[in-house]
């Protein structure tokens, strides 16, 4: 058991000098452009779900699946900062809730992005 | 008989004979008609002062016998005189100087005076067609003053002898004269044609034995005013009289008998006959009239006299003085009649005296008994007081009475005053002793008086009776759509003109008195109202005064049990012991909208409306309404302005399972206004107390306006769920409603809370206890506004068993299938098993919370749509929460022991062997099925751990563990994958070497802080 702790240990320590100081190099991507964001996009993998960016920097999100249609959907502002773009989704009762997400792909009918967990998705517009 | 005696008697006759021939041959002899004439002639210049002219005088024997007549022809008086053409009585008189003509007049002369000492002696006088024209001039001039003026002292000698020696008059016989007499001082014209008059009596030593008779064909007369205008007119056609009288020449006793067949009499311009009595079989009046006469005071008397006009007989007893210098004529006669035909009565008597009864009919048998007394003038009647009885009556008057009276029995008793003459004119006046009559089922009694009989009657009686419901029908207006049923015994003393009754006008008429209804059944439009028993009492004009309602009705109903059916409003009520006062305008004036000012009150009260039912032991309420026909809900057309108060009432409706028990409600309504004094309220569990004011009934009614105001709501126990049941879907249309469930697919099993549309009203609670989704909560206090479709928690307070609690919470029912709810939650020193306990989906949030024991404060701001069932749309759902606390003991488990392995924890538990944390701060955001929890740090000992990561709603995780300080020099981390049931467990990479320390932070962290810190100000940005 002694020996055990003595192997993670050094392990540890040799993985401690190996990678210490040594930020994860960052991918960059294309600036977003926000004139292809306007319009209306549905999901590939969740087709019934829809995204509208608007020319005001507004947006509305629902899917109708859920018998939620447009006008019922939940409002976000949004916001592009080169290869970023930030979705701030606020509800009625003053919550927000914030995106950051890489988009990795852009053209006038497609748009692919990850998450801050890599988590892709691509949409397409309608 | 003896030849001897024959003999001798034979010849005294022939002797006596042959004596008056001889007398008489003589007589021829002496008394020529030549000789006479001339004598005459020769005597009448000498006593006739005007040009005159007498034919021929014969003596006559048998004309006039036993007198000696002397028959003089073709008299003619002539004495002219000049008429004024402007003259009042224009174009009467007729100008004619002949003052007389006589075709024969004969005087019969006593011959044994003659023959005694040669004393002329007139004993007859005979006038045969004879003419006469009688004027007196403006200035006292008569065409009669033709004899010589009189010695004053041989006339103050005279004056003491009634009537001269030489005139003792037995026989005076006038044939068929025709005379005109025209007096202008006095304005009279009278005219006779075809006179016979015969008289015959003595005058002797003051003694009158005498009888008359006369008949004229035609008599006129004609008397002005001083303005010319006809005062009385009178037209015989012709008048037959008769007289027979005895005594002295001051007093007489005798006869009279007057016939008028036909005629015309007018009085003041009015004329007193008529057609229907000109065409009557009988006389148009006939005088029988016994009486006696004080000639010297000119004061008559008489007694059983009859006069009849018609077929009208009347009684009369009594005296009549004639006019003298210093009085006037007056009457004092006793009047008696029996049983006349009122109809037929008052169908021959002229218009001006039945004008009042004009549109009516009356009939009967009407027996009278008069006295009528005072002076007769020019425009002054003697007054008259009568008894009349009136048997098997009719009256009929269909702008009165809807129905005919019958079987009228009357005792009245009058008083007249006929006089047209203001200075003496007065009211005259009916006193109803007794009046009984039935109309339709109903029989009347009636006792009072009628003053101003003559002109606008003033009616003040007494009415009872027993009255058909039914039969007052058609005395209300058409307007007032009214059908009655039952009977009434009623007490009612009302006064009125007749005027005002004709034209309805309550405001002239005066009445009070009882109605006791029996088996009563009311219909007015759509409302019924039915009584075993009721007392009604009526005040005409009320004392009671309201500000809304100007009330000249007054009404009271009493009685045990009233029920009363609202067919419009589906209403049925029953009401003990019912004290109702109502007061009502004049609902005869259409200017007036209907209106009424009322006070209710009853020891019980049930009613039913739809599946509502209301009861109350005791009911309170007063207050007005006024009637607005062109509004389009039953408020606006009633205008209620009413305090209502009940106790101990029971409010029961169809969809509740409980009903509404109200220990106390108390409120005003009045247009636009509640104004709820005291609402104390319980239902099932539930109390709750109410007070405040609400605007705008109507027009929410009307779907023209929001319904809005503000109450107090206290209750030491709720159920809020059922309170929203019970308000669930007000205002909103259900036909919408069900379009929606249709067109959504919603099952019938789900109802929804639909939040009241058009409304804005907030409550001010506080409540002790409550349940609210299955959760107790304790002193909750804040405002719940419902504003037009959304139901806003504002900031609610309250504590529960973990925790002081604020909320603040949003529910909209936009659609049936899809609700909207957002909260605003604050939990301030939780204990936090008892917070997951009490909402578990926070461990869904925060799932780490569960390992965690001790108090903390958590704000959760979140909104997500429902559907129908109150099922979350999670792509809808979006929220932020922060959990922060400090000492808290984190529960040792499996999995957190297999984290500390991987992560050399070592002594990291307390001496107590558990495992403290000087304190947390969490931040997570959610949307749709994903929680993100933002990087916190985590104190535990000689250790310090950051842990940020995202799970999702199926519980599957992506955690990062990282060491940040640790007794050993590394840094280690870890990931927490896979499912939350059994997560996967390895060493991961380090990501916050910097984390907490700002001056060395990349972008990418300061933004994660950045937006940590927006979510948490945000999120407490609320607490109070």
């Amino acid at each position: 058991m002694m020996k055990k702790h003595l192997l993670f240990s050094f392990i540890a320590i040799a993985g401690l000098l190996l990678f210490a100081g040594c930020d994860k190099p960052t991918e960059n991507y294309p600036p977003v452009d926000a004139n292809l964001l306007i319009g209306t996009w549905t999901a590939t993998d969740q087709p019934t779900e829809h995204w509208r960016f608007d020319t005001q920097r507004s947006g509305e999100t629902w899917d109708t699946s859920d018998d939620v249609q447009e006008g019922e959907g939940t409002k976000f502002n949004w916001s592009t900062e080169s290869d970023q773009l930030r979705i701030d989704l606020y509800g009625q009762m003053g919550q927000h809730v914030y995106y950051d997400w890489t988009v990795t792909h852009q053209t006038p009918d497609t748009l692919t992005f990850k998450d801050i967990y890599d988590l892709s998705r691509t949409f397409v517009k309608i | 008989m003896k030849k001897g005696w024959k003999i001798a008697l034979i010849s005294l006759g022939s002797i006596l004979a042959l004596l008056l021939v001889g007398i008489a041959v003589a007589c021829w002899l002496l008394f020529t008609p030549a000789r006479l004439t001339s004598i005459v002639n020769n005597l009448a210049s000498n006593y006739i002062l005007c040009e005159n002219h007498f034919g021929k005088v014969n003596l006559s024997l048998f004309k006039t016998w036993p007198d000696v007549g002397l028959e003089v022809e073709d008299v003619v008086l002539v004495n002219p005189y000049q008429v004024p053409a402007d003259n009042i009585m224009a174009p009467n008189p007729i100008h004619d100087d002949t003052l007389a003509r006589v075709k024969s007049l004969t005087v019969g002369l006593d011959l044994k005076a003659f023959l005694k000492d040669g004393s002329v002696v007139v004993r007859q006088v005979r006038l045969d067609d004879a003419k006469a024209n009688l004027y007196t001039a403006p200035d006292g001039w008569s065409n009669l003053d033709i004899f010589p003026p009189s010695q004053p002292d041989t006339d103050t000698a005279k004056s003491d002898t009634p009537l001269p020696e030489v005139i003792q008059l037995e026989k005076i016989s006038i044939n068929n004269l025709h005379a005109r007499y025209c007096n202008l001082p006095q304005r009279l014209l009278a005219e006779v044609g075809g006179l016979d008059l015969h008289i015959k009596g003595s005058l002797l030593n003051s003694q009158i034995d005498g009888d008359l008779k006369a008949l004229a064909r035609t008599l006129k007369v004609d008397m002005r005013d001083s303005t010319g205008h006809s005062s009385l007119y009178a037209l015989a056609q012709p008048l037959e009289l008769k007289a027979e009288a005895r005594g002295t020449t001051d007093t007489l006793q005798g006869k009279l008998t007057l016939a008028l067949p036909k005629g015309t009499v007018a009085l003041g311009g009015q004329t007193y006959t008529t057609e229907a009595m000109l065409a009557s079989r009988s006389d148009l009046l006939a005088i029988d009239l016994p009486f006696s006469a004080n000639l010297n005071t000119m004061h008559f008397s008489t007694s059983d006299a009859t006069l009849s006009l018609t077929d009208y007989d009347l009684g009369v007893n009594g005296d009549i003085t004639l006019a003298d210098k210093t009085s006037p004529m007056s009457v004092d006669l006793r009047l008696h009649a029996d049983r006349w035909k009122v109809a037929d009565l008052l169908a021959i008597l002229p218009q001006f005296i039945t004008k009042s009864l004009s549109g009516m009919s009356v009939d009967g048998r009407a027996t009278l008994s008069g006295h009528v007394y005072g002076p007769l003038t020019d425009g002054r009647m003697p007054l008259v007081d009568a008894d009349i009885e009136l048997e098997k009556g009719t009256f009929s008057a269909p702008k009165l009475l809807p129905s005919p009276l019958r079987s009228i029995n009357a005792k009245l008793s009058a008083s007249l005053n006929l006089s047209t003459d203001s200075a003496f004119s007065g009211l005259s006046k009916v006193d109803i002793r007794q009046l009984d009559a039935r109309m339709d089922h109903s029989s009347l009694s009636i006792t009072g008086t009628v003053d101003d009989l003559m002109g606008d009657m003033l009616v003040d009686a007494r009415l009872q009776g027993n009255v058909h419901l039914p039969d007052l029908r058609p005395f209300l207006p058409d307007t007032m759509p009214l059908n009655l049923e039952g009977t009434s015994r009623l007490d009612i003393n009302a006064k009125s003109r007749l005027s005002a009754l004709t034209d309805m006008n309550l405001n002239k008429m005066r009445l009070s008195g009882n109605l006791i209804l029996n088996n009563m059944k009311v219909r007015w439009d759509s409302i019924r109202a039915a009584s075993p028993h009721l007392v009604v009492g009526l005040t005409l004009p009320t004392k009671r005064q309201s500000p809304k309602v100007a009330e000249l009705i007054g009404a009271r109903i009493k009685g045990g049990e009233l029920d009363v059916v609202m067919e419009n409003m589906d209403l049925t009520a029953q009401i003990s012991n019912p004290d109702i006062q109502i007061g009502l305008p004049n609902i005869m004036d259409s200017r007036q909208p209907l209106a009424a000012a009322f006070q209710i009150g009853a020891s019980k009260l049930s009613a039913a409306m739809d599946s509502m039912i209301v009861y109350s032991d005791t009911l309170k309420l007063k207050g007005s309404v006024k009637n607005d026909t062109t509004q389009d809900n039953i408020l606006k057309q009633w205008n209620p302005d009413v305090d209502i108060d009940l106790h101990r009432a029971v409010l029961a409706l169809g969809s509740m399972s409980e009903a509404i028990r109200m220990t106390a409600f108390k409120f005003n309504y009045q247009p636009e206004v509640c104004d709820i004094e005291q609402a104390d309220i319980l239902w099932g569990v539930s109390d709750y107390h109410l007070a405040g004011k609400v605007y705008g009934i109507e027009d929410w009614l009307s779907h023209k306006g929001m319904m809005h105001g503000e109450l107090a709501f206290h209750s030491d126990y709720s159920d809020i769920d059922q309170l929203l049941g019970l308000i669930s879907g007000l205002g909103s249309d259900p036909d919408t409603l069900q379009k929606q469930r249709v067109e959504d697919n919603v099952p019938k099993e789900a109802n929804p809370f639909i939040v009241p549309k058009d409304v804005n009203v907030k409550l001010n609670t506080h409540i002790k206890r409550c349940i609210a989704l299955n959760n107790d909560l304790n002193d909750l206090g804040g405002s719940i506004t419902v504003n037009n479709g959304t139901a806003i928690l504002d900031q609610i307070g309250f504590t529960c068993k973990a925790a002081r609690m604020q909320l603040t919470g949003i529910y909209r029912s936009p659609r049936v299938n899809n609700l909207f709810v957002g909260l605003d939650f604050h939990l301030l020193d939780i204990q936090i098993e008892e917070l997951l306990d009490m909402i578990p989906t926070i461990d869904t949030l925060v799932p780490m919370l569960k390992a965690f024991k001790g108090n903390a404060n958590f704000h959760l701001a979140a909104e997500c749509n429902l559907d129908a069932f109150y099922r979350p749309k999670m792509s809808t759902l979006i929220g932020a929460a922060a959990i922060s606390g400090k000492d808290l003991v984190v529960i040792d488990n499996e999995t957190l022991a297999q984290m500390a392995r991987l992560l050399q924890f070592k002594n990291w538990r307390e001496k107590d062997n558990n495992i403290g944390i000087d304190s947390i701060s969490v931040e997570a955001q959610v949307f749709r099925k994903d929680i993100d929890i933002y990087p916190f740090v985590l104190n535990l000992h000689n250790y310090q751990l950051c842990i940020a990561g995202r799970h999702n709603l199926q519980n599957n995780c992506n955690y990062h563990l990282e060491l940040l300080k640790c007794p050993l020099p590394m840094r280690l981390a870890i990931d927490v994958k896979g499912n939350l049931s059994k997560p996967k467990i390895e060493l991961g990479e380090i990501k916050y070497s910097d984390l907490y320390k700002p001056e060395k932070s990349d972008a990418l962290e300061l933004r994660t802080m950045e937006l940590k810190r927006l979510v948490r100000r945000a999120l407490e940005a609320n607490v109070r």
